[in-house]
Parts: structure tokens; sequence; C-alpha cells
């Protein structure tokens, strides 16, 4: 009963065949429990985001149904197997588990690193539990993913370094300002990229916006969009003494705001740190406005420079998350092989205390007339000798790591104690 | 008796360092909340052990090398609780801690076991308030110091862009200035009492006190710390600037401990 998955990602499968595949939690429920049905899996569990589908199983006879499922999820998608060619990718046994390890711990994302996938592999867990379609094998493997990928982002670095534009801006002005609640932004030119930049400051409690575009509907747009305010372009100037975070994406081809124009203002502000966050191409502010006191400016090379810096840090610490996944695969499939051995050491278990019970009803007819007590003590001896001797095998048949060796050790023991006659 | 609680308060604040080390690099908040609790009963082990020394020996902890590094250490200490507790931050912890656990240890190692006995001019209560008044208000520059350091670091790794190891463990310029503040403002009212005291007490024991250099450097490091108070609500002295004023200031600080102390000075030759 192998363990596999079946599935397609970023990397194998263009966007416009990811999005045909996807499987709503309702599509979920439906496919999960209808590939039980069919007989072919014992457990399985869909995990499926914007850029992965993957279905995890567990076969029901010795051989992984790869292609039965590939057909499945044509079917399910109404999807010509021949656009599905060379998209699919599949693992069995141990190198299904590392692959989902690897999922969790954001190894095999997109952006290495990225926080979301481990909360979307609970998920996927969750709802086939509830769907009732996982059994021991995959709630372990799972929780053991959700674990894994917990244990990486602690030991490694991957996760901790922004690395989009917009979140290193914001990391930055929390360095400057601290707490970003309640600090006032001012965006000039409403594109997208500002769009993208405020939408992190505002997830960071920044709730006072105020944006100026030279086509006041497009600001009114924006504004609308985080509850700020748009102003006209003219009355700039004002607008400028407020804030404590101006980003600027303006189209202008000349700079927007001078040293000298900035100079003026920055008495009228008191001196209060101002950090310019200019992201327009040709740019928007004055390089020379960093003299002032006070004054940050990060530009979009920079900004691109430090996001670049933090995912070559990042990709630094994969061969160590690497190595955790690894530790994690070994200690997965030492269980799941002494699970194996289950069924072997449960008929040698059976056979034994069956030859148990009859020899002690046998002897204690012979024995004639005794007391509950010695009874129980007879009982509780042959009991004891037999777990005794039995416990030194049952150990060392679990412990067996090598996967080979541990089927010629289940072999001997059901040939020596004829074990298979009764079970099958 | 002393000796043992002095280590034992040392291991304890190594272990409260440890705490608040993990809580940065783990950013765990329950590694942060045991620290502080760690560091609250480090400062009673140790406030203990000066104790139990003053008893033995009958001194106040101030007479000798001993005694006022350990205060020096306990206070500075207490100031980053107060600090901790008045800003509600605990990311500083870490760095700051090494301070009292050097001096501690230092202290430590010099312990003169002799007993001394300070001369009569050197007890009595007015003293005793001068001393542990200068010592309290020199700690509370120390932390102001190394809040400063911190910044001007910080403040360094923005201004050329790299958001490395100590970008991302170093607290934003906005809290360190507002701790510096903090600290600068308890250190400078408990430096005017200190003098004050001193200079009652001199003129009890008519001493020519006014001409003493000690004074003199003290009432710098006292106008240094008052004018950083001053000019930091003026906002083209805010951040930066006032960052260096405290590091000058502590500069002036260890000048006056040391070659005032030592070379000039006619009776501030306590250590």
């Amino acid at each position: 009963m192998p363990i596999f998955l079946v599935g397609l990602n970023h990397t194998t499968a263009p966007v416009e065949v990811r999005e045909r595949v996807v499987f709503t939690p309702d599509q979920s429920r439906t496919a999960l429990t209808t590939l039980l049905e069919r007989g072919l899996l014992r457990e399985d569990v869909i995990l499926s985001t914007c850029n992965r589908s993957e279905i995890y199983g567990l076969a029901e006879g010795d051989t992984s149904p790869l292609e039965e499922i590939r057909n499945f999820v044509c079917e399910f998608h109404h999807i010509s197997p021949a656009t599905l060619n060379g998209c699919f990718y599949q693992q069995a046994q141990e190198e299904a588990v590392r692959h989902l390890f690897r999922v969790a711990s954001s190894l095999d994302s997109q952006v290495v690193g990225e926080p979301h996938i481990l909360g979307q592999v609970r998920n996927a867990f969750v709802l086939a539990l509830e769907n009732k379609s996982t059994g021991i094998v995959l709630n372990r493997l799972f929780q053991k993913a959700v674990e894994v990928g917990k244990r990486v982002r602690a030991e490694t670095e991957i996760g901790s370094r922004p690395v989009s534009l917009s979140s290193v801006a914001v990391e930055t002005a929390a360095k400057i300002f601290g707490k970003l609640e309640g600090r006032a932004v001012l965006v000039l030119g409403a594109g997208e990229m500002s769009e993208l930049t405020v939408e992190s400051l505002s997830l960071h409690g920044v709730k006072n916006f105020v944006v100026a575009n030279r086509s006041l509907d497009r600001a009114q747009e924006l504004a609308a969009k985080f509850k700020g305010t748009a102003i006209p372009w003219e009355k700039l100037d004002e607008a400028l003494l407020p804030p404590d975070i101006i980003i600027s994406s303006t189209s202008s081809p000349d700079f927007v705001i001078t040293k000298a124009h900035l100079e003026r203002l920055m008495s009228a502000r008191k001196h209060r740190p101002l950090f310019f966050i200019d992201i327009a191409l040709p740019r928007d502010i004055d390089p020379r406005v960093q003299e002032i006191y006070n004054v940050y400016l990060y530009n979009l090379d920079d900004l691109k420079s430090i996001a670049e810096n933090n995912r070559a840090e990042r990709e630094k610490d994969i061969p160590k998350a690497d190595k955790i996944v690894d530790e994690e695969v070994r200690h997965f499939t030492r269980w799941l092989e002494g699970l194996a051995a289950v069924p072997t050491v449960t008929s040698l278990r059976k056979k034994v205390e069956q030859i148990r019970t009859a020899e002690l009803e046998t002897h204690l007819r012979k024995l004639g007339p005794m007391g509950e007590r010695e009874r129980n003590i007879i009982d509780a001896l042959t009991q004891s000798i037999v777990n005794k001797i039995l416990h030194e095998p049952t150990i060392r048949l679990k412990r067996t790591a090598d996967e080979s060796e541990r089927q010629d050790h289940a072999k001997a023991l059901r040939y020596l104690f004829d074990l298979d006659k009764e079970e099958w | 008796m002393y000796i043992i609680l002095s280590w034992i308060a040392i291991l304890s604040y190594l272990i409260t360092e440890v705490l608040y080390g993990l809580n940065l690099l783990e950013r765990k908040p329950a590694f942060a909340k045991l620290a502080s609790r760690f560091l609250v009963l480090s400062m009673a082990i140790h406030f203990g052990a000066m104790l139990a020394r003053s008893r033995q020996f009958r001194v106040v902890p101030y007479n000798d090398l001993y005694g006022s590094l350990s205060l020096f250490a306990w206070m500075v200490a207490i100031i980053y609780l107060a600090l901790e507790f008045r800003h509600r931050q605990k990311s500083v912890g870490a760095f700051l801690l090494p301070i009292p656990v050097i001096l501690l240890i230092l202290a430590t190692l010099l312990n003169r076991t002799e007993r001394y006995t300070p001369p009569a001019e050197l007890r009595g209560a007015l003293f005793a308030y001068h001393v542990t008044s200068n010592i309290f208000a020199y700690s509370a520059f120390t932390v102001s110091f190394i809040l400063s350091a911190m910044y001007l670091l910080q403040h360094h790794q923005i201004r050329i862009r790299r958001s490395g190891l100590l970008f991302s463990r170093l607290p934003s310029l906005e809290l360190l200035e507002r701790m510096n503040r903090t600290s600068v403002a308890i250190g400078v009212p408990v430096l005017v009492c200190g003098i004050l005291l001193g200079s009652l007490w001199a003129r009890k024991l008519h001493v020519h006190w006014a001409l003493d250099p000690k004074l003199v450097w003290s009432l710098i490091t006292l106008l240094v710390y008052a004018g950083y108070l001053f000019l930091e609500k003026q906002g083209t002295w805010k951040g930066k600037r006032s960052a260096i004023i405290s590091v000058c200031g502590f500069l002036i600080i260890i000048f006056s401990y040391s070659v005032v102390n030592l070379f000039f000075s006619s009776f501030h030759k306590f250590y």
C-alpha cells in the first residue's frame, strides 16, 4: 500500500492549464469521495492552490494507480488528456513524502519561503479529514508535514525576509517609524505599484492615506479603495506637510519634489522624519533630498536590490531546510515501515494467544477444582511468559530499517509460525 | 556567601540574556515574557548578594570597587526594566543586558576580601544619597549610550540600504529614540540631585569643593545631557544628532571617571 501523489504545479503547467484543474472545496469533497468509492484508494487528500493541484493517496493494492488518477483528473475537469500531456508529475513512497514536506516548507513554492502554503496544506488536510477520506497514514503524513513546515520556518531564514518590493518598502518604513499604525501616507500618482505598496501599508495598520494625482478621478478611485482622501494635484504643497511616508509613482518626466522645495517644507514639518518611496521611472524625487536631515529615500533600484539580496539569503538556507526535510522524511518512513510490520506482528500474537488459551483450558481442567485466586495466577503466569517471549521479535521486526530485510524477517516469521494459513 | 550569591545572580542574568536573545532571533513572545521574569529574579538575587556583603563587612556597597561596580550593574538593570515597562518593548533587552553581566562579573572577580573600614568623612546619609544618585544617573546615561549606539548603527543600515541580520534584529529608530529620551530624562534630574547633595555634604565637611575638578566635569556632563533634552525637542536635532550628543556625554563620563578621578581630583578618589 504505497503512498503516492499525482499533481501539477507552476513549473510543469502554464497558468491557463493550472486554472482549469483547480479544485474548489466543494469539488475537492466530491473528488475525494469519488476516488475512494472507485476502490483504488484507501485514503486521499487534495491540495489545490493557484500554483498547484495535487492528489495524495494511499493505494489499495501494491502499486499506485497513477494512470487512473490522471484520467480521473481529466474526466473530472472535462479536459482532454492531450492538454495535460507532460504537465503531471508523480511520486511514490519516500519521494512522495519528501515532496509534501518540501511543499509545506515552502521550498517548492514559486517564491521560496512564502508563508501561505503552510496554511493551504493544513486546510487541504482538514477538509479531507472532515470528509472522512483520510486514515492513519495520511493523517500522520499531513500532521507531520505541517510540523515540518513550522520547523523549517523557525530554524531557517527561509521565510524571514521580505522579497517583494512593497514588503521591502514596508519593512524599511517600520524600521524608521516603529509601529506604522497612525502614520500618515501621501501617495503621488495612482499607478499599480503605488496600489500594491498602499495595500501592504494598510495591512500594517496604516489608515491615513491621501492620494494626489494629475487626474482626480483616478486619485478618488484609489483613495476610495483604502478609505483615504483624494486631493487635486494643485494642492500638493499643503499635502506634503502632514505625511510621514510619501509613495511616488507619477509619470512625470521631471522631479516632482526637489531638494530646495523640500528644504523649505522641512522646517514647517518641524523636521519630523520623512520616508520617500520613489517607485517611478524616471524618478520623481530628487535623490539629493537625502542630504536633508531626517529625510530617507528609497528608489525602485534600492528596493529591487534589497529584494534580490533577501531572495538570495533565503535561497542560501535551502540546503539547511532540505536537511530538516530529509531528517523528517527518515522519521516518517521508519514509522511507515514499522506500520507495515504490524499485520505480521498481529497475526503472530493472535496465533500465540490462541495456543495459550487452548492449553490453559486443558491444563486447568486437568488440575481440577481450585480457587479464583489460583486460577488468576496461572492465567497471569502464562500471559507473562508469552509476552516476554514475543517482546523481542516484535520490537526487532518493527525496528528493522531496511525494507527488504524486514520483509525477509516477516516472511521467515510467517513461515516458521505458519501464519499465512489462517490469514489468507 | 555573597560571592556565591553573586555567581548565582550572574548565571541568572546570563539565562535572561539567552532568553532575550531567543526572543530576538525566534520572535517568540513566550521567551520575552520569561526573560522579564528572569531579569526580576536575577536582580533580586543580585540585591541579596549586595545586602549580604554589606552585612558581612558592615559597609555600604559603594565604598570599594566591588561595591560600586555591582551597584552600577544593578542600576543599569533596573533602568532597563523601567524602560521595558514604560515602552512595552522587549527587543532591546538582548543588547543592553550584557552591560550588567560584564560589570557584575568584573566586580566579582576584582572583589577584595579583607575588611575595609571607610574613613569617617565617607559615612553618613548625605554621602550615601550623593553617591547613590550619581551612580544611578551614570547608569541611566550608560543605557542612553547603548541606545544611541544602536540608533546610529540602525540609521547607518538604513542609509546604506543594507537589510541584513543587523537591520532586521535592531529595533526601529523611533523606538530607540523614545527609549533614549526616557533614560536621559531619568538621568538628568537625578544627577542634579546628586551634585547638590554632594555640595551640601562637602560644605558640612568644610572642604573646598568648588575647586574640585570632578565637580567641574560633572557639571559639564550635566550640561551636555540637559542640552540633549533641550535640543531633542527641536526637530533639527531630533534623531541622529541627538544620538551623537548622548555618545559624547558618555565619553565625558568615562573621562571624568578615569582621568579626572585618578589624576586631578583631591577627594573623589573612590573607584
